[in-house]
């Protein structure tokens, strides 16, 4: 018994010598422990959720929202309505090459002429190794019916948007066009891409990891039916006058040879493009074979020297600044030395001259004389009232602002040339037919602009009416005077440009001498022609500029050039547009001077004919490679 | 209330007082705890779009697993540490753990599935509470008086965890780590023990991270133990040539960290370093964290509702019903409820540790309810963690949440266990230590 007592006790201090040390403070380790685990997780939710929460869930929308959404982009009008730009619906066919029933090279052979590719290719891409092939993208519904009709199991049509440009090549330059993925490139696509594709309120489908739709319940039209439709534009262009534009624009650029030309016509009292003609051109339904040269605007991204266009602006800046005289005469002895440099006329002197007589001869030395009356500063300032030097901000992308030399720099002979457009200055096409509309439009100057209104496809209720900027620039008198110096310059003077039938046109040829690649010198016998005027003289409503770069005919003159040009559009666009005539026009009457020249698209049908395509407006055919 | 109060109340029949004790010794925070975290799991099934097939079956889970913890609450929980039910019991773990390397089905590159008859077998979730069973029935035989007593235990735990590291399952055998660490703490080992056994893998990281964080802590182990660890075991002698044999391991397993990189897979790699900046890697090895932490800051406060989390249901979230399914509750029900689930694994390991206080008397009891303490809190933490981007992703499932049968029933049965061990070491038997 006592045996079995002391093993007892041996157990029983074994039980105790297991257990030796107090676990309390133990306990608090754990305790510590377990609080920190769980404050570390509460306080990490804390900042997922509210801290970071809003942050959170905005990034989980775009996520759900980035894949490759499905717009139909808004349609492009002219003013009356008719269609530049709108989107169709064309099919991708995918092929799962495993799934197809037939044999490799029998499928080839029978999808080849559905889908319009090699029968080589097809098979080059089954052959592949990818489980899944695209076979052909953008297919028209009659080969997708074909297509239907064979019933294939692994032929995948899916349908996407699809942007046409019903018109081809019109007004191509002032579009741009749509990239692969629907991403407008230059032009009215590039500049409205957001409003274009802006589905109001519709809600953005949301997709799921695996990129099927997440069905969101609501009342809303919803995206998954068929890709909604983003806002409408409307351009100011007119579809007619554009077609004349190119039209008259392409036949004179291909038949004198020229590297490029532009024209751009223009409503001066209120900014509004009409017609906007660019040469060369390219095709935007099939852009990928047109170099990028041909792709841009160039009358608005690339600057040239306007020569004596620009004595239009040197005479209202001179005139306004009080530097001359309405009644003052210059002498014009066919040279003028500035510091050790001469300027020469192209035609040698004229004379006593008054500022009739220095638009009619476009005399160099009475336009430099001017622009050395002001001070350099006077000068500057005006010329940049007239909006040269910076863009205009008309509502493309791209958009180049010219150069204005700062007068600190001017040399004297910087001003003196920059009197007759060749100095310190250089401009785009665009520049220079907002800065003489300024004369058109009584001494306002207003920004050119090309968008008219976005609106709402299914209500059609206008979203937006673009209101062009505005500002004073001279005084109405002096607009007043120059506009009808440059109608007498017209009437009075011998040249064709100008010569419209019915209309009193103010308006001033131009023959600029080239500059260099280098920016250094003038090339030699290269010019840019043109002319820009507007009609009529004492109620402008048609503002027309025709220029010409690299003509090789016909002179080469603004006059020769330029002038039919004008002439062709002007015509017709005060008819088209019920202008209403300041006389009327009679063939037999000798007492009216005026000498109408045939429109360039008629007088060379026969050549630009015999030249290739008949059709004139395709006149960048040559610039296709 | 406890049974011999019960016992005191003559005058109620006693067949009523039979089926009343059956009442006692609940704790009902422990309860009431699991019961809110099975609500929010079942209904997190019910209401996604994709799982609902999973409902039904975790709906049977929960069941089966309920009648077995009620089971279990009411069985002696001494039963399982009888030294030859352990023995048993720990056999049978190994013969499971064997077949099914030898005849499990495998899914997703590991093999952890057993089919035995009608149902589905996960051995290594049930080797997780055979585990502490033996190790508790081990350390009351031989508890740890010394640090090399430590050791010892790793003659029960290595076999089942190097067969379920071979399966592969990472996240248990990390987990049979953690129930080692947190049941050699309460058997006896001191807190510089641990400090030892974990400094490997704190060298390792440090020196990933910064070479000069690593020196500095290397030099920081050589004092503390220098100062606190085992005094009175070693002679001087002794413990200074362990105190250098371990800071010399320490510096040998720096040097060697390139190394044993290497021996890791590039996706292993990945994923254990991702969670530092998921960013770098969007749509590759970030893709997982990335789009958790995006769903579960998306449910701002109150959650957008269930069934109506736009990640969750819209495929963003890797395997959200399993181990990423504290996403989907984060986004779809939000702050509140996110808190109150960390709130009730709280709940739940503070009753488990408050169980194993109670019922200090018997070691075993004790060493049971640590052990599960260690593993409740290792899941949660480590599954939570992961979705909130504070902890590498390892495949551990989340309690009572994530689905899956054998996990389910097993969770359940812990419940009922530390139920048993409450109810079998009433609180007011005055333990040794007063």
């Amino acid at each position: 018994m006592a045996r079995v007592r002391e093993q007892q006790q041996i157990r029983d201090r074994g039980v105790i010598k297991r257990h030796p040390r107090s676990p309390l403070w133990r306990l608090r380790i754990w305790q510590i422990l377990l609080s920190l685990g769980a404050l570390s997780i509460i306080g990490r939710l804390y900042y997922l959720q509210i801290y970071q929460g809003p942050t959170l869930t905005e990034k989980a929308k775009t996520q759900r929202q980035q894949h490759h959404m499905l717009v139909h982009r808004g349609a492009i009008t002219d003013r009356r309505g008719l269609p530049l730009a709108v989107d169709t619906t064309r099919y991708d066919v995918f092929v799962h090459v495993k799934l197809l029933k037939k044999e490799k090279e029998e499928a080839a052979r029978i999808l080849s002429p559905i889908v319009k590719e090699p029968e080589s290719k097809i098979l080059k891409l089954f052959n592949s190794g990818y489980p899944i092939i695209t076979l052909a993208r953008h297919l028209d519904r009659e080969c997708i019916d074909q297509l239907q009709e064979l019933n294939w199991t692994g032929v995948d049509i899916v349908s996407r948007p699809f942007r046409q440009y019903p018109e081809g090549k019109l007004a191509a330059t002032l579009l741009g066009y749509t990239d692969m993925d629907t991403k407008g490139q230059g032009g009215v696509e590039q500049a409205l891409q957001e409003t274009l594709t802006d589905t109001g309120n519709i809600p953005k489908p949301q997709l799921d990891g695996h990129g099927r739709t997440i069905l969101v319940p609501s009342k809303q039209p919803s995206w998954d039916i068929t890709p909604p439709l983003g806002r409408h534009v409307e351009l100011t262009l007119d579809n007619y006058l554009q077609h004349l534009a190119e039209k008259e624009l392409y036949a004179m650029c291909r038949h004198s040879h020229a590297l490029r030309g532009s024209v751009i016509l223009a409503d001066p009292t209120n900014g509004e493009i009409l017609a906007w003609a660019n040469y060369p051109t390219f095709d935007p339904n099939n852009y990928t074979k047109f170099k990028y040269e041909h792709m841009k605007n160039w009358s608005m991204v690339d600057v040239y020297q306007p020569g004596s266009t620009f004595k239009i602006v040197t005479v209202a800046s001179g005139l306004e600044t009080g530097a001359i005289k309405p009644n003052q005469t210059f002498y014009d002895g066919g040279s003028l030395t500035v510091g050790n440099r001469t300027i020469h006329n192209h035609d040698g002197g004229h004379g006593t001259i008054n500022l009739k007589g220095l638009f009619i001869h476009s005399s160099n030395i009475a336009s430099a004389m001017i622009g050395m009356a002001m001070t350099p500063k006077q000068f500057y300032d005006k010329l940049s009232d007239f909006g040269l030097g910076k863009p205009t901000g008309i509502d493309l992308p791209g958009e180049s602002g010219g150069i204005l030399l700062n007068y600190k720099r001017w040399t004297p002979i910087d001003q003196a040339t920059t009197g007759f457009g060749q100095g310190a200055i250089a401009v785009t096409p665009l520049q220079l037919v907002a800065a003489v509309g300024v004369l058109a439009n009584n001494g306002t100057w207003v920004q050119p602009h090309l968008i008219r209104r976005v609106y709402d496809p299914r209500t059609g209720v206008t979203e937006k009416w673009i209101e062009p900027k505005k500002r004073k620039v001279i005084a109405p008198d002096v607009a007043k005077l120059v506009s009808s110096l440059l109608a007498q310059n017209i009437a009075e003077g011998t040249q064709i440009a100008g010569q419209v039938p019915g209309y009193r046109v103010a308006g001033k040829t131009g023959t600029a001498q080239k500059v260099t690649a280098s920016g250094r010198g003038y090339m030699a016998g290269q010019t840019i022609a043109s002319f820009i005027g507007f009609l009529p003289a004492s109620n402008p409503q048609l503002l027309c500029l025709a220029v010409i770069d690299s003509p090789q005919t016909d002179g080469r003159w603004g006059n020769t050039v330029a002038g039919p040009v004008f002439n062709a559009v002007a015509l017709e666009a005060a008819r088209y547009l019920n202008i209403s005539p300041d006389y009327i026009y009679n063939a037999n009457d000798k007492t009216q001077k005026i000498k109408p020249v045939e429109a360039p698209s008629v007088k060379y049908a026969a050549e630009l004919a015999h030249q290739g395509s008949g059709d004139a407006a395709s006149g960048a055919e040559s610039g296709q490679h | 209330m406890t049974t011999q109060t019960l016992d005191n109340l003559n005058f109620i029949p006693s067949a009523l007082r039979t089926i009343l004790r059956a009442f006692q010794g609940i704790d009902f925070w422990l309860l009431g705890a699991t019961a809110f975290l099975i609500m929010v799991g079942l209904n997190v099934l019910h209401f996604s779009q994709h799982t609902q097939g999973y409902f039904d079956k975790q709906l049977q889970y929960m069941w089966a697993g309920l009648a077995l913890s009620l089971a279990v609450s009411r069985i002696p929980y001494k039963l399982w540490t009888n030294k030859y039910m352990v023995s048993f019991l720990y056999l049978l773990n190994l013969a499971l753990l064997v077949a099914v390397m030898l005849k499990g089905h495998s899914a997703q590159g590991a093999q952890r599935w057993l089919a035995l008859g009608p149902i589905t077998l996960q051995p290594s979730e049930v080797a997780k509470p055979i585990v502490i069973f033996s190790l508790a029935a081990w350390l009351r035989r031989y508890p740890i008086n010394s640090f090399f007593d430590i050791f010892k235990i790793l003659i029960i735990l290595g076999p089942p965890a190097v067969l379920v590291f071979k399966q592969p399952d990472l996240g248990t055998s990390l987990t049979f780590g953690a129930v080692f660490l947190g049941l050699s703490y309460w058997a006896g080992a001191t807190i510089t023990d641990i400090l030892v056994l974990i400094s490997p893998l704190i060298s390792l990281i440090l020196n990933a991270v910064n070479k000069e964080w690593w020196l500095y802590f290397l030099g920081a182990l050589f004092t503390i133990l220098l100062f606190f660890w085992r005094r009175l075991d070693f002679k001087l002698w002794l413990r200074l040539l362990l105190i250098i044999a371990i800071v010399g391991a320490n510096y040998g397993f720096g040097l060697a960290r390139p190394h044993l990189w290497g021996v890791l897979k590039e996706y292993q790699q990945k994923r254990l370093t991702s969670f530092v900046n998921p960013y770098d890697d969007p749509r590759g090895s970030g893709y997982h964290i990335l789009q958790s932490l995006i769903a579960i800051g998306s449910g701002g406060v109150a959650g957008a509702g269930l069934g109506h989390g736009n990640q969750a249901q819209g495929a963003f979230i890797p395997e959200r019903h399993t181990d990423f399914i504290f996403a989907v509750i984060g986004e779809e029900l939000g702050f509140k409820i996110c808190a109150l689930i960390v709130l009730a694994y709280g709940v739940i390991c503070v009753r488990a540790l408050f169980i194993a206080l109670q019922s200090r008397g018997d070691p075993a009891g004790a060493a049971i309810a640590i052990g599960l303490m260690c593993m409740f809190l290792f899941h949660s933490f480590i599954n939570i963690g992961m979705t909130i981007g504070i902890m590498p992703v390892a495949g551990v499932p989340l309690p009572f949440l994530s689905y899956g049968g054998t996990a389910l029933i097993v969770d359940l049965v812990s419940i009922g266990l530390l139920q048993s061990i409450y109810y079998y070491n009433p609180k007011e038997q005055k333990d040794i230590w007063g």
